[in-house]
């Protein structure tokens, strides 16, 4: 068994280079290439990834979902002829030792198991995977190739990056936080969202938010987005503030440690995935903890 | 300028908590889910009336889906669409991505070699759906037609005639790019924010072509389109469970001092804070 990773440099790189190495371990002549370029223009990518799956031939290919991972794993679909598996959260062997991965859907209610019998080597088995989904083990027994530019002339067409505003990473960060205040549209107001942001600030956690809030422009960046189209996190104590609790949202949050959440409507569904439920209105506990807190 | 929007019909993304599961067949119970236009579907289209509005032209929207999607194409005529079609055919259900960009694209080729026009300047199409939400199916009917495709886009600019400028937000910050017509786009929400549809709309849509293809007009070998086309294979689908105990906070007749000092002795316990 053969298995390539697409090699961004990043951590979910090493994650995938991990649990490749744990899904297959029982596969004969388990070999895995990390095929590595920090290029970022996705045609250009796309056409070294095809060159390197044709000389290297895995039956395997795993690429991070990056939105560069999920541009490039669509295209290597119909340039290989194959399937592709996008945003899988598990990777399992069957009996024969070939891959099932799992994909949400439906904003995450829903996990399927997709398969393609197809695969072969040269014609890989794509899959995308979701950050921070695979714990990187520190696997080393992977063999590294870098894949090389095109020669100037040799180019492919298409888009081409011109310019990179680096992000303003004003939000801390929320893969690593050990606390989360979370706000939803149940806030109901900028105000509120600012004092839901000070006071996970003064408590050393992130502020974190649903879609709506996002939506609503209380100051919320789209990076403090939690849920299956933002962020998926894993807090030790999560605090949901007027969260009505959409799947999507509440996908993004199910491995978190202890999950509270704060809202005036009794039949928000965000309760019954809570394990501490408090029926109030979201803002006047926000008061309250400020002046705990003598903020 | 002449742009195609794709649109796809989707279960409210509002009732997925709704959504079951039938043990007995392993399919889902869609009952009761009402079918939307997908919302990034509505920023293509937005998109791509803003463009006209700027530069003149055509928009067509197209969608693959069952015959009673129809009212979703009228829904797009209603927002401004200049005209819309249907692709329907038992042959092309249960596709995956692959399936289903192939057919798009072959579909995409029909109608602009039937209108015997130049073709098309542009593809607007939603970043990912609500409820499949790979973002696939954009960037591989991209491939099949051989132009090319930029994705997560949350601006364009066409300053001449041919020249796009868009960005994309990743993780590493925002990115410019450029390219030039013919060439497909697959929009995020912050482009823009869909209008409302106007009774006139409503009124004017009546008039309007929706035109239905099938795989009689398309003929396509259909050892490449639905389910047998595909080339990944759906097994198992399961409902995550994500119930908790969900016990109060606080006793009865709590006040919102009482929970704030349940929250902070929670979070202390765990030792994250003072």
């Amino acid at each position: 068994m053969k298995i390539m990773i697409f090699d961004q440099g990043d951590p979910v790189s090493r994650q995938m280079i991990s649990k490749a190495a744990e899904v297959f371990a029982g596969a004969e002549h388990l070999e895995i290439v990390a095929a590595e370029t920090k290029e970022m223009n996705h045609e250009i990518v796309a056409d070294m990834l095809v060159h390197a799956v044709c000389s290297e031939k895995p039956e395997v290919l795993l690429i991070g979902s990056t939105t560069l991972g999920e541009e490039v794993s669509a295209a290597l679909g119909v340039r290989l002829k194959t399937g592709v598996a996008a945003h899988c959260v598990d990777i399992r062997a069957d009996a024969d030792g070939n891959p099932i991965f799992m994909i949400p859907a439906f904003g995450g209610k829903a996990i399927g198991e997709i398969m393609v019998p197809g695969a072969g080597p040269g014609k890989p088995a794509i899959a995308t995977v979701k950050p921070d989904v695979f714990q990187d083990t520190g696997f080393t027994g992977c063999r590294t190739i870098s894949m090389e530019a095109p020669a100037a002339g040799n180019e492919p067409g298409g888009f081409r990056i011109t310019d990179l505003k680096p992000a303003e990473t004003k939000a801390a960060d929320l893969s690593k936080a050990r606390l989360i205040l979370c706000g939803g549209y149940g806030l109901g107001s900028e105000e509120s969202w600012q004092k839901l942001t000070r006071i996970a600030e003064a408590l050393g956690g992130a502020a974190g938010c649903t879609r709506p809030v996002v939506d609503a422009g209380w100051g919320a960046d789209e990076e403090q987005m939690i849920g299956t189209s933002g962020r998926s996190v894993k807090p030790e104590v999560y605090v949901g503030f007027g969260i009505s609790g959409a799947a999507h949202h509440l996908c993004g949050i199910k491995d978190a440690g202890t999950i509270i959440n704060v809202n005036q409507d009794r039949k928000a569904e965000a309760f019954a995935a809570s394990d501490y439920i408090g029926e109030f209105d979201a803002d006047k506990v926000l008061d309250a903890l400020e002046k705990e807190l003598d903020l | 300028m002449d742009i195609l929007v794709f649109v796809k019909p989707v279960p409210d993304p509002d009732k997925y908590n709704e959504i079951r599961i039938d043990e007995k067949t392993k399919r889902l119970i869609r009952k009761d889910v009402d079918t939307i236009i997908d919302p990034m579907a509505k920023n293509a289209l937005e998109e791509a009336l803003r463009l006209r509005e700027e530069k003149g032209g055509t928009i067509t929207a197209i969608s693959m889906a069952p015959p009673e999607a129809a009212d979703k194409l009228r829904e797009c005529l209603a927002m401004g669409a200049d005209r819309a079609v249907l692709i329907s055919d038992p042959a092309f259900a249960g596709a995956d991505t692959y399936a289903t960009s192939y057919v798009l694209a072959k579909a995409v080729e029909y109608i602009t070699d039937e209108a015997g026009a130049k073709g098309f300047d542009l593809i607007l199409v939603g970043n990912e759906s609500a409820d499949g939400a790979t973002s696939h199916v954009p960037v591989q009917v991209a491939e099949w037609l051989g132009i090319p495709h930029a994705a997560g886009v949350s601006s364009i600019e066409m300053p001449g005639k041919t020249e796009i400028t868009v960005s994309r937000r990743t993780s590493a910050g925002v990115l410019q790019l450029q390219g030039n017509t013919p060439a497909l786009i697959s929009v995020v929400r912050d482009i823009n924010k869909p209008r409302h549809i106007s009774a006139m709309g409503i009124v004017k849509a009546r008039k309007k072509p929706l035109t239905l293809l099938t795989n009689e007009d398309l003929k396509l070998d259909t050892s490449l389109t639905g389910e047998t086309g595909s080339p990944t294979k759906a097994g198992e689908l399961s409902m995550l469970d994500m119930r908790r105990e969900a016990a109060p906070l606080t006793g009865e007749d709590a006040t919102a001092e009482d929970a704030a000092k349940a929250i902070l002795s929670i979070i202390r316990k765990a030792g994250i804070t003072e």
